[in-house]
């Protein structure tokens, strides 16, 4: 039995690990030319832009990393003490705060990064007013606040400890054959 | 193939029978007997007890709770650990040998007195009283060896030539190629235990060699006894003056090393331990002194607790079958082991030094001869074991499918087994699609536990609450844990967060998947030296 508790938390904890590598990393690189490219041709405007994509993106990742390191922690515990019923209530309901909080926290840092950046409106003066503008270039908070409550959701429903319950069905379907005793015996 | 017999001859005997039922239960005899090592086991009882709720019908529903739990208790559930894992044993056969008596029958129906001589007459009541002469027997002999004696020794010769009765039976599925190892149990100062060891076994052995029914005279090479000497006290308003039994273990004793018993049998041990006050704990849950006596209910038998005696003596018990028997230069010798008593050396014969409490039974070693030395480590490991058991299934988790909560925060493993349903503790509780039989299982073993815990073993078992202390009995401890989700508590060095990660993760056949649950559990029950 050992031996499948360690299957199991491998798989969840590698699952993870390379979810939060792939949401960490990724969404800087592709939305990068996008933004950039909704500043305007100016030099200022264009260093303002280099600065916010290289800010947000360390706070991207820093956010990312931040998340996954609570469900990790969350995970640890909840596999340590396997526990169920009140224990696991109270638990989950703190995991699904800070969560929340993290990703508040995120985004927040991301706004005020911007302010430090320039403190002057950028709308009409850095990119254009249109709405698709302004929702292209302000995409970093979205999407960190969107990875992050995705690897929220993938560590709580598709890759909890072991004591918790895997809602996701892909991953339900994933995992249930790891509890399935062979059938030749 | 081996077939190991324990004859149980009247309450203690029963109670001895008990212990080595929990034992191996426990996988105890299993593990010493060796790897891969079959056999059968099998029980006989004699007693002229026939009220409900004596030790006879205690030992009765054990069983049947052992037999009917094997089916969940015997899954091999981890390929890893499928040489180490717990190997619950259970009764293959169980049989009673009972005079014909019923429910007011007295040694005078039985002598009928009427068609004796007038010396045969006269020597009948010169050695039964009046008091003895109208006794009820169907209550066992009350510490009263002459009343025993005079039945034992004709119903012997009446089912001996009997090819089904109780005797010829035990060699029906055994060839003379095959070891037989038969055990007589009872004790030494009682009534139906007093009388019928020494009697039965004695025929037994000589009939075997006489061998007029059949080759039987191999089977007469491995016959022992196992005698119980005083260890308890009955109050003083019963039937049974218990003040009588150190005089009937002496003059026993005096019986013992005048006749040839003794040499005639492969292996003999004493029991004895401190004599307590016996309690039996009642209906409402509290400990009451145990009495018997004639303003007792006329359905109330004598129903008597499991004491630490009996289970160092079903120890013994497991030794003999598996063959591990005291000896030096292969010669068998005697053996003085003081279980509660620390000395220089505990296999002398010398006088103990200093009292020790009874937590472990490792004085002395337990192997099987060598043959898979270190198979079985440490005794008080197999109770442990049931004990882990006992409160994992009988408490933890039928507290957790007792309490209302959304499924999601119900343990996991209660979803892999059962998936997700309404009214799960009918569903856990349920002998067909939950673990009832299991549960049935462990309630027996857990009393007899819990009778251990408060005669003498609590150090070891750490049942029963302590008011003085604030310390909550056990169950109530661990169904607190179970109501709050808790797993902060140790199960005798295996933490509970231990036992639940692995039942999260155990794994199930669909088909059978309560068998798998009870098995998995009983394989984290085990402690498994690092």
């Amino acid at each position: 039995m050992n031996g499948n508790v360690r299957r199991r938390v491998s798989v969840r904890v590698i699952s993870t690990l390379i979810l939060t590598a792939v949401l960490a990393l990724l969404p800087p690189i592709l939305y990068h030319d996008l933004i950039y490219g909704k500043f305007f041709l100016e030099d200022a405007a264009k260093d303002i832009a280099n600065q916010y994509l290289n800010g947000t993106r360390w706070i991207h990742l820093g956010a990312i990393a931040a998340i996954w390191l609570v469900n990790l922690v969350f995970f640890i515990v909840n596999q340590k003490k396997s526990d169920s019923g009140k224990q696991l209530i109270s638990r989950t309901r703190l995991q699904n705060f800070l969560n929340v909080l993290l990703i508040v926290c995120s985004v927040a840092a991301m706004i005020g990064y911007r302010y430090a950046l320039s403190s002057d409106v950028w709308i009409g003066l850095l990119f254009g007013t249109a709405d698709n503008i302004k929702l292209i270039v302000w995409m970093p908070y979205w999407v960190v606040a969107a990875c992050g409550l995705f690897l929220w959701r993938f560590c709580m429903c598709a890759a909890p400890a072991t004591n918790c319950h895997v809602k996701w069905l892909l991953a339900k379907w994933l995992d249930a054959p790891m509890t399935r005793a062979e059938r030749t015996r | 193939m081996k077939k190991f017999v324990l004859v149980a001859i009247g309450g203690t005997g029963m109670r001895v029978a008990q212990s080595l039922v929990a034992l191996a239960a426990s996988g105890f005899l299993s593990d010493l007997c060796g790897k891969d090592a079959e056999y059968l086991l099998e029980i006989r009882l004699v007693d002229l007890d026939i009220v409900a709720g004596s030790d006879k019908i205690e030992l009765e529903e054990m069983i049947r709770a052992v037999n009917d739990a094997i089916p969940q208790l015997s899954v091999i559930v981890d390929e890893d650990t499928a040489d180490s894992r717990w190997k619950a044993k259970g009764i293959d056969g169980m049989m009673s040998l009972q005079p014909p008596i019923d429910d007011r029958s007295t040694i005078n129906d039985l002598v009928r007195e009427g068609y004796l001589s007038e010396a045969e007459s006269l020597a009948y009541h010169a050695l039964f009283a009046e008091d003895d002469r109208t006794m009820v027997l169907r209550r066992g002999c009350k510490g009263r060896p002459r009343i025993g004696s005079l039945l034992w020794a004709e119903h012997f010769d009446l089912d001996w030539s009997n090819r089904s009765g109780f005797w010829q039976s035990i060699f029906g599925d055994i060839g003379v190629d095959d070891e037989l190892r038969v055990m007589f149990a009872g004790s030494v100062f009682g009534g139906t235990g007093a009388s019928g060891t020494p009697t039965l076994a004695q025929k037994f052995v000589r009939a075997c060699r006489k061998g007029d029914i059949g080759n039987t005279a191999p089977f007469a090479r491995h016959v022992a006894l196992t005698l119980m000497l005083p260890y308890f006290d009955v109050g003083q308003d019963t039937d049974v003056d218990s003040g009588l039994f150190s005089i009937n273990s002496k003059m026993a004793l005096k019986y013992y090393e005048t006749s040839e018993i003794l040499s005639e049998v492969e292996f003999a041990q004493f029991v004895g331990d401190d004599r307590r006050q016996m309690e039996k704990k009642d209906e409402q849950g509290s400990w009451k002194r145990v009495r018997l006596d004639r303003a007792s209910r006329a359905d109330e038998g004598q129903n008597d607790p499991s004491m630490p005696a009996e289970l160092m003596a079903a120890i013994g018990v497991c030794r003999y079958f598996a063959g591990d028997i005291p000896k030096a230069d292969n010669v068998y010798r005697k053996v003085y082991v003081p279980l509660k008593w620390s000395s220089a050396n505990s296999e002398r014969s010398i006088a103990p030094e200093e009292a020790v409490p009874l937590d472990r039974f490792d004085y002395f070693p337990v192997s099987n001869g060598g043959a898979d030395a270190g198979a079985v480590r440490s005794v008080s490991d197999y109770i442990l074991r049931l004990e882990r058991f006992c409160l994992m299934l009988g408490s933890y988790y039928r507290t957790s499918a007792a309490i209302r909560m959304p499924w999601k925060y119900r343990p996991e493993v209660f979803r892999t087994v059962w998936t997700k349903r309404k009214e799960l503790l009918d569903m856990y509780d349920s002998r067909i699609d939950g673990v009832g039989a299991a549960l049935a299982f462990a309630e027996s073993m857990f009393r007899w536990l819990e009778e251990l815990d408060h005669h003498g073993m609590h150090d070891l078992l750490l049942i029963e609450g302590d008011d003085k202390h604030n310390t909550p009995h056990i169950q109530k401890a661990v169904e607190d844990a179970a109501r709050e989700g808790s797993t902060r508590f140790d199960l005798f060095s295996i933490p509970c967060s231990q036992i639940t990660t692995k039942m999260n993760s155990t794994r199930v056949d669909p088909r059978g998947a309560t068998k798998y649950f009870v098995s998995s559990l009983m394989e984290c029950c085990v402690l498994r030296v690092q």
